[in-house]
C-alpha cells in the first residue's frame, strides 16, 4: 500500500487532539497543519503544493472544504471524532484513530459523485413533499432526538397527501404521477434510506437516483416501512408504494410543494434540477465503502414506475389526505371482482346445492348425526354470496349488493321451506341435541361469525389459500341453523324458529361486517366512500348484538349458577346430599335444574322439599328442579 | 341551561337520591348496654382480642339499633379463666346492668358459666364456643358459629363420601371439651356411615411420643387425619408431617388455620393443601355487609380473622332481634327473638337461628398460599 508523502491536516477545536498522533504516523508522511478558518481564508498558501487534505473538522467545515473543489484540485480524507457517526458510517471509518489515520494517509483516493440541486450541493438528502420516518438515523444523535424524530414522523402520517409530480430525465423522458413525496439521497451506509435503496445504487455510477413515494393509504405506507426495516437486501422487489428513476439529470415539478428541503437545513424553490456535478471529488474511504460503490459510470437511464398511478388514474388519487386504508381500482383486482360478481348471481347450481344441503342438514339434525350435519355445512353454498355482499357494501356496488342479497334471500327461503317441509312430513320426531345446540345463540357465536368472516374474505382474496374456505364453512355453519329454524316453523315451535334464526342472522351479520372490514384492510375499498353501506352493516350489527348480549349474560349467569350448585352440599334432615351433576336450562322466566344426587339414605318427599327450599333460598330465579338420585352403597 | 337540561339534571339527582337506601337512623337517646366477655389475656387471649376487634368494628359501623338506641359495649377480660368468667358475668349483669352479653370465650369457659347464665336469665350470644351442649343446656343462649356436631358430621361425610378415604385417624386434645367433643362426634358420625376409625391420637404426648405415634399411623397406611387440636400442638403436627414426608390428607376443625398462624406457623408450604371446616371462606362472594367491614378494616388497619367475623355477626344478630323487639323490649322478648330468628343477613350468607342454634352453611375450605378457598359449601 502506497502512502502520501506530504499532506495538510485542517483542524478545528475538536480535531486538534489528533494532530500529535497523526504527526507521529508510521508511514513517514510529512504532516502540515492549519486551523480550519485560516485555511479556508487562504487556501492558496497551501494548495496546490499539497494535494491531499485530511479534514479533522465538523460537518459544516467539511462542506466548505468540498466546495473548494470548484477552484482547486485535491483529494480529501477524514479524521472524524466519535460524535460524527454519520460520517463514520458513510465512509466506512471507525472510532479507532490509528485505523482512520491509516486510511487517511493512503494514496488511493477515488472519485465519487456529487449531486447538485439547482447548483447547491446535496450533502445527504433532498426531499420534496411528505415522507414520514424515512432517513431518521442520519440526524438524531441522542435517543431523545431519535424519539422526537419518530414523534414528528408519526404526526406526518396523517398529513400525507398525494400531489402531482412532473419529472423529466436527461434523455427527455417525461413522467407524470401522484406521490406524497420524492427524494434524492447520497449513499449513507446502514441508514433506513440505504437499506431501502439497495436497488443497484452506487455513488460512482454517474447517476442521480430519485425515489418516488406514492402510497395509496397509511396502511400501505406502514407496510412499506415495515418491509424496509425487516427485509433489506439487494435485488429485492421494489415495494408497491415506490418508484425509482435514475438519470444523469432529473428535473422535478410538484403541484403543491413549493420547495425542496436539503439535508433538513436549507431549501431551494421548485422546480429543481438534480444533476451529477462535473467536478468529481476524490476521497479516501474504508474498504466496504468501495465494495458497495464499485459500479462504474453508466449513461443508461432506469425508470421503474409500474407501481405508481399513471396519468389516467392520477386524478382519482389526488385527495386532501391519504386514507388510512387502501383503495383499489377494479383494474388492479379484476379477477377477484369478476369472481365475486359471479358468486353474487343466482343460478341453478346454487338452488340445487342449497336444497340438497338443507335436506341433508335437516335429516342429519333429526338423526342427531354430527357427521351428516358437517357434510351439509361443506355442501352449503351460502358463504359465497355473503362474501360478495360484503364486498358490494364496501365498494358501494349496488349491483353486487342487489344480486347477492337476492341470492341470500332465495337461499334462506329455500332452506326454510325445505326443512319446514321435512318437519311437516315427520311430525312425530322430537328435537335432538344437535338442534338444541342451535337455538341459544350468544355473543360467542358472534365471535365465531366475525373470525369466520375475516377468514372467508382473506381466503377469497388470495387464490393460493382458497381451499381454506371449507374450514370456514364448517366453523360458521350457515345451513344447519336455517334448517333448525325451518324445523321450528314446520313444527309450529316459534321459540325454536326464533333462536335458530337469530343464530343464522348472527352469522350473516358477523360474516358480512368482518368480511367488509377485512377487504378494507386488504386494500379493496373503492375510491368512492361507502359510509352508507358501513352504516347499514353497523345498524344490523347493533340490532343483532343486543339479543345476543342478553343471551350471553344468561349463559354466564347459568354458568355461575351451575358452578355454585356443583360446589354445594346439603344436610337435609341429617342426610348428606351430594350434587354430582348439574345442568341449568333457561326457559322463559324459569330456570330448570337437572340434578344428579348422590346419597346414602333414601330421600322422602319431605327431604326433597327441604332440599328444594334450601336451593331456592340461594338464588333469585324461580327454580324448577328435576333430580335423579343415586345411592352410595 | 335550557328547561329540558334542567329537567334531566333534576331527574338524575332524584334517581341518585333514590339509590341511597340507607337513610340515617335518628338517635333516640336510649342506650343498650351490651356486655362483652372473653379472654383478652392469658392462654386464649388471641381469640378474645380478635373477637373484640370484630365487635368494635360492628359498633363503629352500626352504632345505633333500628330504633335509634345507642349500642354501648362494656368489655371485661376473663383472663382465659373459666372461674373468672363466671364472676365477671355476674358483675356485668348485677352491677353494670347490661341488657345482653356477647361471649367470646371458648367452649370450656362457657360450659363452666352455664349455671350463672341460667341463674341470671339474661340473653347471651355465644360467638365462638361450638360445643353442642351450650345451646341445649341453656334457654338463654343463642349461637352464631356452627356447632361441633354439625361440623364433625360434615367432616365425616366429606372424608368418607367425597374424598373416598377409608383409613382415618383423629388427632385431638382430650383435655378440652371443644376438642374431645369434636373427636367423639366425628367418630360417631364416621362409624355411622360405615367408616372405621384406625386410631385416636391425643395431643398431650411428648414430641418424641407424638412423632412415634404419627410414624405408626403412616406405617398403617392412614390416609386422612381429622384434627380438632388448636395451638402449638397443631403446629408440631404439621412440622412432623413434613419431617416424616407423610402425604396424609388433613382435615382441620374451625379456626385451625388462624390458630396455626397465631402460633408461629408462617410457612405457607406447611399448610398448603389442608382442608379446614369453617364458617367463612376467603373467596366467598362478599355481601354489602362484608364490603363495609373490609373498608373499616382497611381504614383502621385492623386484621380480622374468623373470630372477629363471628363476633361481628353476633352484633348483627343482636341488631336484627332489636329491630323486631317491641318498644319496651324486655329481656325475655329479646331472648326469644335471638333464639328463634328466622333470617338475617350475615357477612357471607343468610343466617337463621332456631332454638338458639345457628343454621348457616359450613364451608369446607382448601388452603392455598395461606388462604382459605371454598372447596364445598354445605347448607
Amino acid at each position: 500500500m502506497e502512502y502520501k508523502k506530504r499532506v495538510i491536516c485542517v483542524w478545528d477545536d475538536n480535531g486538534r487532539q489528533y494532530l500529535e498522533k497523526l504527526k507521529a504516523n508510521a508511514f513517514d508522511t510529512e504532516i502540515v497543519d492549519c486551523e480550519a478558518s485560516l485555511f479556508l481564508n487562504h487556501p492558496e498558501k497551501f494548495l496546490p503544493d499539497i494535494e491531499h487534505i485530511i479534514a479533522a473538522v465538523g460537518r459544516d467545515l467539511i462542506l466548505q472544504l468540498v466546495r473548494l473543489r470548484d477552484h482547486w484540485d485535491f483529494t480529501l480524507a477524514f479524521l472524524p471524532n466519535s460524535s460524527q457517526r454519520t460520517l463514520i458510517k458513510m465512509m466506512d471509518l471507525s472510532t479507532d484513530l490509528d485505523h482512520n489515520i491509516d486510511i487517511a494517509l493512503r494514496d488511493d483516493a477515488k472519485a465519487i459523485d456529487l449531486i447538485s440541486c439547482n447548483g447547491a450541493l446535496v450533502e445527504l438528502k433532498a426531499t420534496i413533499g411528505t415522507i414520514p420516518l424515512i432517513g431518521l438515523s442520519g440526524h438524531a444523535h441522542t435517543p431523545w432526538e431519535f424519539l422526537k424524530d419518530i414523534r414528528l414522523g408519526l404526526a406526518q402520517f396523517f398529513k400525507m397527501h398525494l400531489q402531482q409530480f412532473e419529472i423529466e430525465t436527461a434523455n427527455g423522458k417525461k413522467i407524470k404521477t401522484a406521490a406524497s413525496g420524492v427524494f434524492v439521497f447520497e449513499h449513507g451506509r446502514q441508514s433506513t434510506l440505504s437499506r431501502m435503496m439497495q436497488y443497484d445504487h452506487s455513488r460512482r455510477d454517474n447517476q442521480v437516483m430519485l425515489i418516488i413515494v406514492s402510497p395509496f393509504s397509511v396502511v400501505e405506507y406502514m407496510r412499506f416501512l415495515f418491509a424496509v426495516i425487516i427485509s433489506p437486501g439487494k435485488g429485492e422487489k421494489i415495494p408497491d408504494a415506490i418508484g425509482v428513476i435514475k438519470s444523469r439529470e432529473i428535473t422535478v415539478r410538484a403541484s403543491s410543494s413549493k420547495e425542496v428541503v436539503l439535508d433538513e437545513r436549507s431549501s431551494v424553490g421548485l422546480p429543481v434540477t438534480f444533476k451529477i456535478m462535473d467536478q468529481k471529488l476524490k476521497v479516501n474511504a474504508g474498504p466496504k465503502f468501495w465494495e458497495e460503490n464499485s459500479k462504474q459510470s453508466s449513461d443508461k437511464e432506469t425508470i421503474k414506475i409500474d407501481n405508481l398511478p399513471d396519468e389516467k388514474e392520477m386524478k382519482r388519487y389526488l385527495h386532501s389526505h391519504i386514507p388510512f386504508f387502501s383503495y383499489a381500482s377494479e383494474d388492479r383486482f379484476k379477477e377477484l371482482f369478476l369472481s365475486l360478481r359471479k358468486d353474487a348471481e343466482t343460478n341453478m347450481h346454487y338452488i340445487v346445492l342449497m336444497l340438497l344441503s338443507t335436506l341433508l342438514a335437516t335429516i342429519g339434525l333429526f338423526s342427531n348425526s354430527s357427521a351428516v350435519v358437517i357434510g351439509a355445512m361443506l355442501l352449503a353454498p351460502l358463504m359465497a354470496p355473503i362474501v360478495s355482499f360484503a364486498m358490494g357494501m364496501l365498494r358501494a356496488d349496488e349491483r353486487m349488493i342487489e344480486y347477492s342479497l337476492m341470492k341470500i334471500t332465495v337461499g334462506i327461503g329455500l332452506a326454510l321451506l325445505a326443512s319446514a317441509g321435512v318437519a311437516l312430513l315427520l311430525p312425530e320426531l322430537a328435537l335432538t341435541d344437535e338442534m338444541r345446540a342451535r337455538i341459544n345463540p350468544n355473543l360467542l357465536d358472534m365471535g365465531i361469525a366475525v373470525f369466520s368472516g375475516m377468514a372467508a374474505a382473506y381466503s377469497k382474496s388470495f387464490k393460493e389459500i382458497a381451499q381454506s374456505l371449507a374450514g370456514v364453512a364448517i366453523a360458521v355453519a350457515l345451513v344447519p341453523p336455517l334448517s333448525v329454524a325451518g324445523i321450528g316453523l314446520g313444527q309450529g315451535n316459534m321459540d325454536v324458529f326464533y333462536g335458530a334464526f337469530l343464530l343464522f342472522f348472527t352469522n350473516l351479520v358477523g360474516i358480512s361486517l368482518a368480511a367488509t372490514l377485512t377487504f378494507q384492510i386488504l386494500g379493496f375499498s373503492s375510491v368512492v366512500k361507502s359510509r352508507k353501506s358501513m352504516l347499514i352493516v353497523s345498524a344490523l350489527l347493533i340490532a343483532t348484538v343486543f339479543p345476543l348480549y342478553f343471551s350471553y349474560r344468561k349463559i354466564i349467569e347459568s354458568y355461575h349458577l351451575e358452578k355454585f350448585i356443583q360446589q354445594s352440599r346439603f344436610l337435609v334432615n341429617d342426610k348428606y346430599v351430594i350434587i354430582k351433576e348439574v345442568s341449568v336450562v333457561d326457559r322463559d322466566d324459569v330456570t330448570l335444574l337437572d340434578l344428579t344426587l348422590s346419597v346414602r339414605e333414601a330421600l322422602d318427599r319431605h327431604d326433597l322439599e327441604m332440599l328444594k327450599q334450601r336451593l331456592q333460598e340461594q338464588v333469585e330465579e324461580k327454580l324448577f328442579i328435576r333430580a335423579e338420585v343415586e345411592y352410595i352403597l | 341551561m335550557t328547561d329540558i337540561y334542567k329537567l334531566i339534571v333534576l331527574v338524575f339527582m332524584l334517581v341518585l337520591t333514590g339509590c341511597e337506601s340507607n337513610s340515617p337512623i335518628a338517635p333516640s337517646g336510649k342506650v343498650i348496654k351490651i356486655g362483652v366477655l372473653g379472654p383478652l389475656s392469658g392462654e386464649s387471649a388471641s381469640i378474645g382480642r380478635k373477637a373484640l376487634e370484630g365487635l368494635q368494628a360492628a359498633q363503629a359501623i352500626h352504632p345505633l339499633s333500628a330504633g335509634g338506641e345507642r349500642i354501648e359495649l362494656i368489655v371485661r377480660d376473663d383472663e382465659s379463666s373459666a372461674q373468672k368468667a363466671g364472676e365477671l358475668f355476674h358483675e356485668l349483669v348485677t352491677v353494670e346492668k347490661v341488657d345482653a352479653v356477647v361471649l367470646s370465650s371458648t367452649s370450656d369457659s362457657v360450659l363452666n358459666m352455664m349455671e350463672v347464665i341460667n341463674k341470671q336469665r339474661i340473653p347471651v350470644i355465644v360467638a365462638i364456643a361450638s360445643h353442642e351442649s351450650i345451646t341445649t343446656g341453656s334457654p338463654y343462649i343463642s349461637r352464631v358459629c356452627m356447632n361441633n356436631i354439625q361440623q364433625s358430621r360434615v367432616a365425616a361425610y366429606f372424608i368418607h363420601d367425597e374424598l373416598l378415604l377409608e383409613k382415618v385417624a383423629i388427632f385431638y386434645n382430650a383435655k378440652t371439651a371443644y376438642s374431645s367433643s369434636l373427636a367423639d362426634s366425628f367418630k360417631e358420625e364416621y362409624e355411622k356411615i360405615g367408616g372405621e376409625l384406625t386410631a385416636k391420637v391425643t395431643s398431650d404426648l411428648s414430641l418424641m411420643a407424638l412423632r412415634a405415634a404419627l410414624l405408626g399411623l403412616k406405617r398403617d397406611g392412614v390416609e386422612a387425619l381429622y384434627v380438632s387440636v388448636k395451638g402449638a400442638r397443631s403446629v408440631d403436627l404439621l412440622r412432623l408431617r413434613k419431617e416424616l414426608d407423610w402425604d396424609v390428607v388433613i382435615i382441620g376443625s374451625d379456626g385451625m388455620l388462624g390458630s396455626l398462624k397465631e402460633h408461629g406457623l408462617k410457612d405457607n408450604g406447611s399448610v398448603e393443601g389442608l382442608f379446614v371446616m369453617e364458617n367463612y371462606a376467603d373467596d366467598s362472594v362478599a355481601t354489602k355487609e362484608e364490603v363495609r367491614l373490609k373498608h373499616y378494616a382497611k381504614r383502621n388497619k385492623v386484621e380480622l380473622n374468623t373470630h372477629s367475623l363471628l363476633a361481628y355477626e353476633s352484633h348483627l344478630l343482636l341488631l336484627a332481634a332489636l329491630e323486631e323487639c317491641s318498644e319496651e323490649c324486655s329481656s325475655d322478648e329479646l331472648n326469644t327473638l335471638l333464639r328463634d330468628h328466622k333470617v338475617f343477613t350475615g357477612l357471607n350468607d343468610k343466617i337463621s337461628v332456631i332454638a338458639g342454634e345457628v343454621q348457616r352453611p359450613i364451608f369446607i375450605n382448601h388452603v392455598h398460599k395461606g388462604k382459605m378457598f371454598m372447596h364445598l359449601k354445605v347448607y
